[in-house]
């Protein structure tokens, strides 16, 4: 049985200027120890996914239908102080923005107290600081900090924080959801790094979350490739990145530059589409050099082929 | 640095901006005073028709040097020259032509374009501004630049609110905004970080076919290594406010030299398992505070490589040949 | 249309509706109402009839052939008080529009200058500002209108002083915070001076929030003007006046007559309250709140 499941799911956002499909209909798995990326452009969906899980969406979303199965339960159905226990504790999340976890009038120290007092732990102050000073030099970061605040530290440094906090409670799954945008390169490399120790250290699985392909590349077993609202590939990362089936994948692969490759670039045609009125049939398909009658009609379901799920009439 | 075939255009000599910091009062009584050095002694040059890529990471003074050459910050010393003449003793109609030709596209299209005002208007508006033309003409140079970025129809784009457009049209946009005027130098702040990937790739192009087309120069700003190597011709690479290495892309790309280089060259996320660098240069740390730089060397608390030299004395960039540039006590003379 | 979801679309159709109602009878109502408004008489067949004072609503008047009725009534003098009802709020919506266009654009301007050129005249323009804020509008006004003394220009740039300072202040901080965005750098590099920045690429961000602000020192103004002519500051009489004729009618309400200062004082209110819901309203439309995409 998967850690997790998302089946079928769809949500929607109410706005002022109409209603835009965030997700339709979208299904993924991911096992015990998997590290599973999931790639999109802004429209994607792929945020929308990461906050559906842990059914953290803001009050003007509304999910449509499908299920989240973790362990089997599905998170959709229940009430919020069970979702409460879940979250932090089985399922934790990790932001691109450091201040989406860290309160910056806190100190550190109190932010672990604080999640261990919410769920229940029964530290005594010694054993909280003992704690986290250990998850903390797990990170790389130095067990003093505990006492500062979060303004106090560098990007690298409140980046790991979060991602200890995340930890913190051993949760069986961490979600993180672009945490290396808005981080310098070297420091970036750290993170991916790190990330990498935690999945041996922790043996937890990860949903990652990104749109850069390259992080993927270093880190997933598999990738999720998602335009639109809709998943267009999924597949073993090393199998999709060699050979990719979905020509937004190919596209995707070869708009972006690559150091002694070829100074040419292929861009790919044409913007996101407008979430509000997606093109009918499938949704890449005014971009698509393959396009035709059957793609502008048609929407084309996530087939298999071979271990790859791809979502094209022509793959 | 200089190549005798290629009229200079842009010249930085020793170019240094230090802002002042707030100061605590025992710092206020005692006299001393703190600086930020934002940019401590950047040389280099753009000839017509060439592209130079700026890198480094936040602190570097990378967008201090594009915000001093397009004239938003004033130098602590040093000099801006463009075609031979200091920028900074223009008087009021000199600097007005200068400003027509140099002109920057900001890194972030979401606030660097006016919300309120119609997408058409905003390009429109340097020509208004310096009085160029019939109200009839600047239109016209108006629909001829969005045409020029690929926004077609321009008479559609021209009607539209930055709000109704995606982050790449905006981008494209700005980059209208800044040819309206037929600048020889664009400064370009890292102008596709904050675009969607498949858009990036989209603006890359443009600005290449812009160099191709109109002769544009460049000084293009970035931390993305991939992207400089895409679109440069040079590459200059930064770190606390200095150039620590300088070449052609080739050179700097396939031979880095500088531990920084290397380490930037190596934390690259490829999707090919191996990176262009034999061995990836792994520094400690972060990037230190800028009001406490180390003495020597700036990277040497960082550097796997640092030596008693490294501790004292700031090298210098030395040319390790045709033209390669790198500051390292590792390939200083003697 | 579709049905009003959010209180400040609620709030917006009320306001409009109230407001309409209240402006197209100040515009229209001399036509409605065909009473004695200043005097106590009215020409039937070009003879002076008087009327008796302190009717009570629904009187009806027999004049030769013709019954004359009294909506709301007549006051001591005998005068219409639906007719002055309909003229006094020509006058006072016309007083709370001119002070509002010339604070606005005063305040505005003042605003736009303050925050852009910033230094010593910013200082010295925020610190006056910030003192005439800090006293009551009402207050302010009084001082001059006794100073400028009486008529329509006169009360109404009166009125007008008292709310510059809230336009001053928000134009003053949009500019503030919008003067140094990467679009108005983008504009100084293309050569642009201060004032076609101010102008053309500042102010355009500083309409919504004006706008907003705009019905609300309406309705305030409206206030401001009752309250003078209520403490006789305000337009001499005959003239007909909603605060004026509150004050009088506070006389005779406890002897009976309710109707003379009641309905004046309903005037005000709804007035009052259609301009504020409106205000309420466009300010939701004009200002989304962040969290809404």
């Amino acid at each position: 049985m998967s850690l997790l499941e998302v089946r079928d799911l769809k949500v929607s956002y109410t706005t002022r200027r109409g209603r835009i499909e965030a997700l339709s209909g979208v299904s993924l798995a991911l096992g015990e120890g998997e590290v599973v990326g999931v790639v999109g452009e802004s429209g994607s969906g792929k945020s929308t996914l990461g906050q559906a899980i842990l059914r953290l969406l803001p009050r003007y979303a509304h999910i449509e239908g499908g299920e989240v199965l973790f362990q089997g339960r599905n998170l959709l159905e229940l009430e919020e102080d069970e979702m409460r226990e879940i979250r932090g504790r089985e399922i934790a999340m990790v932001f691109q923005d450091p201040y989406s976890s860290l309160n910056p009038v806190m100190r550190i120290i109190d932010h672990f107290s604080e999640l261990y007092e919410e769920h229940g732990a029964g530290y005594t102050r010694e054993e909280a600081a003992k704690l986290a000073g250990d998850i903390l030099e797990k990170m790389g970061v130095p067990r003093e900090k505990l006492l500062e605040y979060p303004h106090q530290m560098s990007g690298g440094q409140r980046q790991r924080v979060a991602i200890a906090l995340g930890l913190a409670l051993n949760p069986r799954l961490l979600i993180a959801d672009e945490i290396t945008t808005a981080l310098d390169a070297l420091v970036e490399a750290q993170i991916v790094d790190l990330l990498k120790e935690v999945r041996h250290t922790f043996k937890t699985s990860i949903l990652f979350i990104t749109h850069n392909m390259g992080l993927v590349a270093q880190l997933a077993d598999k990738v999720t490739v998602m335009y639109a609202g809709k998943i267009v590939e999924f597949g073993n990362t090393r199998d999709v990145i060699s050979s990719p089936l979905h020509p937004y994948t190919k596209a995707l692969l070869a708009s972006v530059p690559r150091i002694g490759g070829s100074k040419e670039l292929q861009p790919i045609p044409g913007d996101p589409p407008d979430m509000r009125s997606p093109p009918p049939g499938c949704r890449f398909h005014p971009r698509c050099p393959l396009a035709t009658e059957k793609c502008r009609s048609e929407e084309p379901p996530l087939k298999l082929k071979g271990d790859r799920l791809v979502a094209c009439h022509y793959a | 640095m200089s190549h005798a075939t290629m009229h200079k255009l842009l010249s930085l000599i020793d170019l240094k901006v230090y802002f002042p910091v707030k100061r605590t009062i025992g710092e206020v009584l005692s006299g001393r005073r703190r600086f930020l050095k934002a940019v401590d002694g950047v040389s280099f040059e753009i000839g017509k028709g060439e592209i130079l890529a700026l890198v480094g990471e936040s602190g570097s003074g990378k967008t201090t040097v594009a915000r001093t050459v397009v004239g938003l910050v004033k130098p602590t010393s040093g000099k801006v020259l463009y075609e031979g003449k200091d920028i900074f003793s223009l008087n009021g109609e000199e600097l007005r032509r200068y400003r027509r030709r140099v002109q920057m596209v900001f890194q972030d299209p979401a606030v660097s374009l006016n919300p309120r005002l119609r997408v058409g208007v905003q390009v429109k508006y340097p020509l208004d501004v310096n009085n160029i033309g019939t109200p009839e003409e600047r239109k016209e140079r108006a629909f001829k630049a969005l045409e020029a970025v690929g926004l077609t129809p321009p008479e559609e784009f021209y009607r539209r609110y930055p709000h109704q457009l995606s982050g790449g049209q905006r981008q494209r946009v700005a980059i209208a905004r800044a040819l309206v005027l037929e600048p020889e130098l664009l400064i370009a702040d890292e102008p596709i970080s904050n675009i969607d990937v498949s858009a990036r790739a989209q603006v890359l192009t443009l600005l290449k076919e812009l160099r191709r087309r109109m002769g544009l120069s460049m000084l293009y700003i970035t931390h993305d290594l991939s992207s400089a190597w895409a679109i440069a011709d040079r590459v200059a690479v930064m770190y606390l406010g200095k150039i620590v290495e300088y070449g052609t892309v080739e050179q700097v790309f396939s031979e880095p030299l500088h531990p920084y280089t290397r380490a930037l060259l190596g934390s690259v996320p490829s999707i090919t398992p191996q990176q262009m660098l034999a061995v990836r240069v792994a520094l400690k740390g972060e990037v230190p505070n800028a009001l406490d730089l180390p003495p020597g060397c700036r990277l040497n608390p960082r550097c796997p490589f640092a030596s008693e030299a490294c501790r004292v004395s700031e090298p210098l960039l030395v040319d390790v040949g045709g033209g390669h540039l790198v500051a390292c006590h590792l390939y200083s003379k003697g | 249309m579709r049905r009003p979801k959010t209180f400040g679309e609620w709030s917006l159709l009320t306001g409009g509706v109230l407001t309409g109602i209240v402006v197209v009878l100040a515009v229209f109502g001399q036509y409605l109402a065909q009473g004695n408004v200043t005097s106590s008489y009215i020409y039937v067949d070009s003879r002076p009839v008087e009327v008796p004072p302190l009717l009570p609503p629904l009187s009806q008047v027999k004049v030769g052939e013709e019954t004359r009725v009294f909506y709301l009534g007549t006051d001591q003098l005998g005068r219409d008080v639906l007719g002055r009802l309909l003229a006094g709020a020509r006058f006072v919506l016309a007083v709370a529009l001119l002070s509002t266009l010339i604070s606005g654009i005063v305040g505005t301007l003042l605003g736009l200058i303050s925050g852009y050129t910033g230094g010593l005249l910013d200082r010295a323009l925020s610190v006056t500002m910030d003192s005439l804020y800090s006293l009551p509008g009402l207050i302010i006004a009084i001082a001059l209108a006794a100073l400028l003394g009486t008529g329509l220009w006169n009360i109404s740039m009166a009125i007008a002083v008292a709310y510059i300072p809230s336009y001053f202040r928000m134009v003053r901080g949009n500019v503030l915070s919008l003067k140094n965005m990467p679009f108005v750098e983008a504009a100084r590099i293309s050569g642009a001076g201060p004032l076609s920045i101010t102008v053309r690429q500042i102010l355009p961000n500083t309409f919504p929030s004006i706008a907003s602000l705009l019905p609300i020192t309406f309705a305030d103004a409206i206030i401001t003007e009752a309250g003078l002519s209520f403490l006789g500051l305000g337009i001499e009489p005959p003239t007909p006046d909603w605060g004026f004729d509150l004050n009088k009618g506070r006389q005779f309400f406890l002897a009976g007559y309710w109707w003379i200062g009641v309905f004046p004082g309903l005037a005000i209110v709804v007035s009052v309250l259609g301009f504020l819901l409106l205000g309420e309203g466009l300010n939701e439309i004009l200002n989304p709140k962040r969290w809404e995409i």
